[in-house]
């Protein structure tokens, strides 16, 4: 092409440079070899990680039930450990893995159906614990639908599923919410000294201590004149949420025990969403249960007055309080219910194992992919026991190094 | 002496396109060398068409061509002034005048290719704008340069097809006066396809008129005026006048 | 040469108080709402703005995640022009290409990348593979589409001309057809990098990605700080318009005879 060729060149130059500042991947060529282990954390969605372990995408994950078992199942993975595995040693037994938030305002204006719905919970997570076999029925049905699950190999029977599920899972109501690395740093480099990180600082007790009375029949809740609408979140794939499940399909019985209940108002659907609290019979309060996808999203969309609480993780509820949130925590769900799996077939049998497989891949420079569901507890897991272990962790694809 | 270019029975009818060709029958003349031809005729593109096949960019049905060959390689070399210039928007002047050269069909070396830009921009009166964009330039300027262009291969014969009908008179008649000129300093032989008598007149050493029906070459005028001509002369006031009638169609008043 | 006339300077003041007003009406309703998981105000969103270098919300910094996501779209991008360019060029050229290659293409060309994520996943796997595959779908139909039009708007009585001179086929489309087309072209590039530019932060979405801005996006959302999403946005906002300017004065500087031949 003949004609203004100086400007051209100029032009030409001018783009090659802007393309060499962009690329840093010539410094990547010259990083310097990690004198320390690392594993490649990578976040993916929960439903996604039983497939790219099976496709060799990631070498291992940590994600809560079913999922877990799902894997296990299908013979797609192996579980190795579970957080009361992890290091630090005994941090994870009895912190609470979920978590019951509503809004200030809520409990401030509804004290007596806040205190309702707490105590429902407590009450759930008893009936759960109570008759087991009852509350893997209702969860399977809610988590999987009727069908039988598909598997690379097959199908699966969601029955047999949360029967392998609910053995890794503990509902308690009493579990503090956990002293959180993940959560502290975040907070801490968001907003420094504004902004202290006490997690038991964010409990609103008064609200269990009223639920307490009314399961025992000390006290009964009152009902105002209006009927509110409380819009509550919760993550349909997680068996974490099984108390909520058994509360809503299994309402009959506490309304017989209790006086109080939560009804869905379309029992014939599957995951009900529009449900009423009755009080003796007569509706309190009208209770939406709103399906998210993320614990972070549902604690924004509270922060937005789009919903009223959330059955949601410990960590996301955590580091948005921290962070702002108008939301307290009220009680535990569960502890435990998670686990980190490797690739079915692998010789791998606990932490120890995986610790020293890390140190091996990480010497010949294939660093192990860990995957986990963003910003969730089990994040915080993997994170507080690589560290405890001294284990770097790099983020997926970057050189960046997670400071824990 | 023998011709630069013999026309022999070039036919070509067209498949009826809805458009209003006439169709060539049997078009036969030669044109003599450094003669001025100017070719008129009905309006529609019979005439565009005889060039675009003495130029090789069309085929005739039948016929021949003598002096070039039928597309336009061997023999000795042609080229065309097209009447919308047609010069390469995103070349320069220069650029736009050399660029036959720079092929490899030319094979011109390229010292020889700034000569031959050099003088060819001094002949056109373009020198100044050598490295403007055509944009920049007149209708008239835009038309001297494809005039340039086509120069620059030293083509045995020029064509033009209409070359200075989109421009206006003041511009036209120097551009017609520069084509005389050229014809004078580079002995050139030009054969121009044209609608305006006037302008045949004063430019032609022969007018052929081309007839619809049969597509033929239907008369010959010779125009022995001497150069430089005056529109006002009453012979060429004549001649003009006996050249549009046979345009028309209409019968020679002097025969 | 004067950088910028009087009558650009107006024209930009023109558009700057259409901004200027949208701007303060953010702010009134932001403090209206007085709500930052609604409306964070301009000063939470500057704050952040302001600071591109420090990390953000325990991870990588503004700067940092911006790079990320241009280093994506460039390369995404050029992978598309080398397909399309040259792939335009022919359809362009040939009709009876055209006529095999362009229901295919008519076809595949409105599906949005965004719903090509799944497949992205399951045939490059996650990581930049399927990221760069959104992308430079994205890119290549408006850039292909572009060229086409671009051959397609070639006058043939240039390439007349080129015959008339005993051009071959191959001068012809290094000196009529690629000259010619190149304002085509050139406009397919700008409009498949604005698009491109979008994907990324779609694609970015996909499970396996840690950085970029999309990323950083959603990462705020989970954490409730929309101010670091508003930022996000400007960064997003600023990276395409300032593309689009660079195209602007391409097609100034070397297609100024577009459309005055």
């Amino acid at each position: 092409m003949q004609g203004f060729p100086s400007s051209r060149g100029l032009f030409i130059a001018g783009s090659l440079l802007l393309l060499l500042m962009v690329h840093p991947s010539a410094a990547g060529l010259f990083s310097p070899a990690r004198t320390s282990p690392s594993v490649s954390l990578l976040y993916a969605s929960s439903g996604s990680l039983p497939q790219l372990l099976n496709t060799g995408q990631i070498d291992a994950f940590l994600v809560w039930e079913p999922v877990v078992s799902q894997a296990e199942l299908s013979g797609i993975g192996k579980r190795i450990a579970i957080p009361a595995d992890l290091p630090p040693e005994g941090k994870w037994d009895d912190a609470a893995i979920n978590v019951l938030v509503l809004r200030k305002d809520i409990t401030q204006t509804y004290p007596d159906l806040s205190a309702t719905l707490s105590a429902l919970t407590t009450a759930a997570i008893n009936r759960t614990n109570g008759d087991r076999v009852q509350a893997e029925t209702i969860t399977a049905n809610w988590v999987f639908g009727t069908e039988p699950i598909l598997t690379p190999q097959g199908t699966l029977d969601p029955l047999a599923v949360e029967n392998h599920s609910f053995s890794n899972m503990v509902f308690i109501a009493s579990a503090e919410p956990p002293d959180s690395d993940l959560v502290r740093y975040t907070i801490e480099s968001t907003c420094g000294e504004t902004c202290p990180y006490n997690p038991l600082d964010w409990v609103n007790t008064e609200v269990m201590e009223r639920a307490e009375r009314f399961l025992n029949g000390t006290a009964f809740p009152r009902i105002g004149t209006e009927i509110p609408t409380l819009d509550i979140g919760y993550i349909p794939s997680s068996d974490n949420y099984a108390p909520v499940y058994v509360m809503v399909k299994d309402s009959q019985y506490f309304c017989d025990r209790y006086g109080f209940c939560i009804v869905p108002d379309d029992p014939t659907l599957s995951r009900p969403v529009q449900c009423t609290l009755l009080v003796n019979g007569t509706p309190a309060a009208h209770v939406n249960l709103q399906m998210g996808q993320s614990g972070g999203g549902i604690m924004t969309t509270i922060g937005q007055y789009a919903l009223d609480g959330a059955f949601v993780g410990s960590v996301p509820a955590e580091l948005q309080i921290g962070l702002g949130n108008p939301a307290e925590i009220i009680q535990s769900v569960n502890t435990g219910g998670s686990g980190l799996v490797v690739k079915n077939g692998s010789l791998l049998r606990s932490w120890n194992d995986f610790v020293l497989w890390v140190k091996i891949r990480s010497a010949t420079r294939r660093p192990v992919v860990i995957a986990t569901v963003q910003s969730s507890i089990q994040e915080d897991m993997v994170r507080e026991a690589c560290a405890a272990e001294n284990i770097s962790v790099i983020l997926y694809g970057t050189d960046f190094q997670i400071d824990a | 002496m023998e011709p630069v270019l013999s026309v022999r029975g070039i036919a070509k009818t067209f498949q009826g396109e809805g458009e209003s060709c006439p169709a060539l029958t049997g078009v036969t003349f030669d044109v003599a060398p450094h003669e001025i031809v100017c070719i008129m005729g009905p309006s529609g593109c019979g005439k565009s068409t005889l060039l675009r096949i003495i130029l090789g960019l069309e085929h005739a049905d039948t016929g021949s061509i003598l002096g070039v060959s039928e597309s336009g390689g061997g023999g000795a070399s042609i080229a065309m002034v097209f009447q919308d210039h047609a010069l390469f928007p995103w070349l320069s002047v220069r650029d736009n005048i050399v660029y036959g050269l720079r092929l490899a069909a030319q094979e011109v070396p390229e010292g020889e290719v700034q000569n031959r830009v050099t003088d060819l921009l001094s002949l056109t009166h373009l020198g100044s704008f050598a490295q403007s964009p055509p944009h920049q330039l007149s209708g008239g300027m835009k038309q001297r340069a494809a005039v340039a262009r086509a120069l620059a291969v030293k083509p045995s014969i020029l064509l033009m097809d209409e070359p200075f009908s989109a421009l206006d008179t003041f511009t036209r008649r120097e551009l017609e006066d520069e084509i005389l000129r050229i014809r004078q300093d580079l002995a050139t032989t030009i054969l121009m396809v044209t609608h305006n008598p006037e302008e045949a007149v004063y430019v032609a050493d022969r007018i052929l008129i081309l007839s619809e029906r049969p597509g033929v070459v239907s008369e010959i005028v010779s125009v022995t005026l001497p150069h430089p001509r005056s529109p006002a002369d009453p012979e060429f006031i004549r001649i003009r006048e006996q050249v549009t009638r046979m345009v028309q169609g209409k019968p020679d008043q002097d025969r | 040469m004067a950088l910028i006339s009087r009558s650009t300077l107006k024209t930009a003041a023109k558009g700057l108080a259409v901004i200027i007003i949208m701007l303060v009406a953010w702010e009134i309703a932001a403090i209206a709402i007085d709500n930052n998981y609604i409306l964070p105000t301009l000063g939470e969103i500057a704050d952040v703005l302001l600071h591109p270098t420090e990390p953000l919300l325990g991870g990588q910094s503004l700067l940092a995640n911006a790079r990320v996501s241009l280093k994506e779209v460039l390369t995404g991008f050029l992978i598309a022009a080398a397909l399309a360019i040259p792939l335009g060029l022919l359809i362009g050229w040939s009709s009876e290409i055209r006529a095999y290659l362009d229901p295919a293409i008519q076809m595949l060309r409105p599906i949005p990348p965004i719903a090509w994520m799944p497949f992205a996943i399951a045939w490059f796997g996650i990581g930049i593979d399927s990221i760069l595959f959104i992308i430079t779908l994205g890119a290549f139909f408006p850039l292909l589409i572009n060229t086409v039009g671009g051959v397609q708007g070639v006058r043939i009585r240039w390439i007349e001309v080129a015959e008339m001179f005993h051009a071959t086929n191959f001068e012809k489309l290094r000196t009529i057809i690629l000259p010619g087309a190149l304002p085509g072209i050139w406009t397919g590039l700008r409009i498949s990098f604005a698009i491109a530019w979008m994907c990324v932060v779609a694609a970015e979405m996909l499970p396996g990605t840690t950085a970029g801005l999309g990323f950083l996006i959603m990462y705020a959302y989970n954490l409730g700080q929309l101010n670091v999403i508003g930022a996000g946005m400007v960064v997003i906002g600023i990276i395409g318009l300032g593309a689009d300017i660079l195209f602007q004065a391409g097609q100034e500087r070397f297609f100024g005879w577009q459309g005055r031949d």
